[in-house]
């Protein structure tokens, strides 16, 4: 296991102690990311292959999914050698992949969780939910209680992120498939949807769909592209979720329930090739993103944080970034906008798939690599 | 090949290129808004004249010439010259070749890209085989342009009258 990571390391010499002084003076009044570190960066566990999701359970232990298929187990004496057996056969290619563990509220009691994945082959694929009990080591009664239809080809944009309404209900964020974004805006198809299911996968009679003719009952919105993460802020009963846009474009939007938030046909971002994806940025009838990020920095993981070891981060999104190799802090003023943005961590010089606050009140992320690791943030002293 | 042929095939490349952009950049642009039409989506004659010139005008120029008209055309030029040093008949061989490279070229810059798919319009097969026929367009113009035409050598070689 790595030591502590302290992020001045600059700070050596005399020399170097006012290089950096000067540098801060002159940056300070143009970045807001150049304070003086707060925090320090200890590192849990590596090597993982492309971990993508991170759970805490109740014995302080942490699981962390990784893409090709493995749930891992994160003790609190460090990462165990053998990962948890029982795991559904994953689709395993490009983006595709095992996606996000959830567990039940009741999983102390229960030991029931609930694990997204990409399911089938390159020809025709979904994302797919089961609920499983783990007793500590394997999976047992691994039941399928989801899968997205129709089946798409390609291994790209399958969403895979869940999370818990207040009410007991599931969200699940997909994605377009890439090849069919027209999808998004078709309500016979759960690609490029947020999906709401009772934990038993069936469909609650007062999501918006319901009843309406050729419409998939599990949509909750729709006319999103590669939703990467949700986060229910329960003190204001909102729900937020960000999604991937194109070349630009990358959104954080507040979800209403049967609202329209625009892909393809409203857009911040242009084709990966620069050409215009659409005409319009607003159009009739479709939402407008909470904040949009162009150039894009390739979201994933998402937290609200509201922990007692940062108090001065507290009400801030933490948004994980690919692209950008950082965290973005996103803090929310009163009335819901969103503030001054803080960019974070990128000293680790790595994707980060993934962030969370722990039940500690520290901060857990995630490094999109082959080796790449867990990661706890904490405050520097 | 004197510096005044060298010049003109010179000048005669660059415009088969900027012709061979531009009219894949036209068709992306249409398949991109049919796709929308295609869910609903109003697009009026003055809207599309706005996208299709932003696409040409902006973005989209620089990616379709840097990373695939521009090299394509290079090599499958070349390869007409040689050919046509042979054979003959300059317009063919490079209305061919155009249209070949970028037949190939757009499948091979996609399957090179880290990216699943560069140019989203060629999520339709056709939209490459449009696109592929400016390539082809192009050839000709670089021919026409390139080569001596015979009617204007004979002209030349008339006597004075």
């Amino acid at each position: 296991m790595r030591p502590m990571l302290a992020r001045s390391m600059l700070a050596r010499s005399v020399l170097a102690r006012s290089m950096l002084a000067l540098l801060i003076a002159i940056a300070a009044p143009l970045c807001a990311s150049a304070e003086p570190a707060s925090y320090q960066l200890e590192v849990l566990a590596e090597p993982l292959e492309h971990p993508w999701s991170i759970a805490f359970l109740p014995d302080g232990g942490i699981l962390v999914t990784e893409r090709p298929g493995r749930l891992r187990i994160v003790a609190p004496d460090g990462l165990r050698t053998e990962p948890v057996e029982g795991l559904p056969a994953v689709f395993a290619s490009g983006q595709a992949g095992l996606f996000d563990a959830l567990l039940a509220e009741d999983f102390a009691d229960t030991g029931v969780l609930y694990l997204s994945y990409a399911h089938g082959n390159d020809d025709a694929n979904h994302t797919r939910i089961v609920r499983a009990r783990f007793d500590g080591r394997q999976l047992l009664d691994v039941t399928p209680i989801f899968t997205t239809q129709p089946a798409k080809s390609g291994d790209a944009h399958f969403g895979g992120r869940m999370a818990w309404m207040p009410d007991g209900t599931l969200l699940l964020g997909t994605g377009d498939g890439f090849f069919f974004r027209e999808e998004s805006q078709n309500l016979a198809s759960h690609l490029g949807k947020i999906l709401r299911i009772r934990d038993d996968g069936s469909v609650p009679e007062d999501n918006p769909f319901v009843g309406t003719a050729n419409a998939k009952p599990e949509i909750y919105s729709y006319g999103h592209r590669h939703v990467q993460a949700i986060v229910i802020d329960r003190e204001q009963s909102v729900i937020y979720a960000h999604e991937h846009g194109p070349r630009g474009g990358d959104e954080i939007n507040v979800i209403r329930p049967g609202r329209n938030y625009g892909w393809p046909v409203i857009s911040h971002g242009k084709d990966y090739s620069r050409a215009l994806i659409t005409p319009y940025t607003s159009y009739e009838g479709m939402e407008q993103p909470l904040l949009y990020w162009t150039p894009s920095i390739a979201p994933a993981g998402m937290t609200l944080y509201d922990g007692p070891l940062f108090p001065q981060w507290r009400r801030s999104f933490f948004v994980a970034a690919l692209a950008e190799e950082s965290v973005r802090r996103v803090p929310l003023l009163d009335g819901g906008a969103p503030g001054v943005q803080e960019t974070l961590f990128t000293e680790l010089e790595q994707r980060i798939r993934d962030i969370r606050t722990g039940p500690d009140g520290a901060l857990y992320l995630v490094t999109d690599e082959p080796d790449g690791q867990l990661v706890r943030v904490l405050p520097r002293n | 090949m004197n510096p005044a042929s060298a010049w003109r095939s010179i000048l005669a490349f660059l415009a088969a290129v900027v012709l061979t952009v531009v009219w894949g950049a036209v068709v992306q642009t249409q398949y991109n808004l049919a796709a929308l039409t295609g869910i609903g989506v109003e697009i009026s004659a003055s809207t599309n004249l706005r996208a299709t010139l932003t696409d040409i005008f902006s973005g989209f120029s620089p990616t379709y010439a840097g990373y695939i008209v521009l090299p394509a055309l290079l090599v499958a030029f070349v390869v007409a010259w040689l050919v046509v040093r042979r054979t003959g008949a300059p317009l063919p061989w490079f209305a061919l070749g155009g249209g070949l490279a970028i037949l190939a070229g757009i499948p091979l810059v996609n399957w090179l890209s880290p990216l699943a798919l560069l140019i989203g319009a060629n999520r339709d097969f056709s939209s490459v085989v449009l696109m592929a026929a400016g390539g082809a367009v192009g050839g000709i113009l670089f021919a026409w342009l390139a080569y001596p035409r015979p009617r204007a050598m004979e002209r030349t070689d008339r006597p004075y009258r």
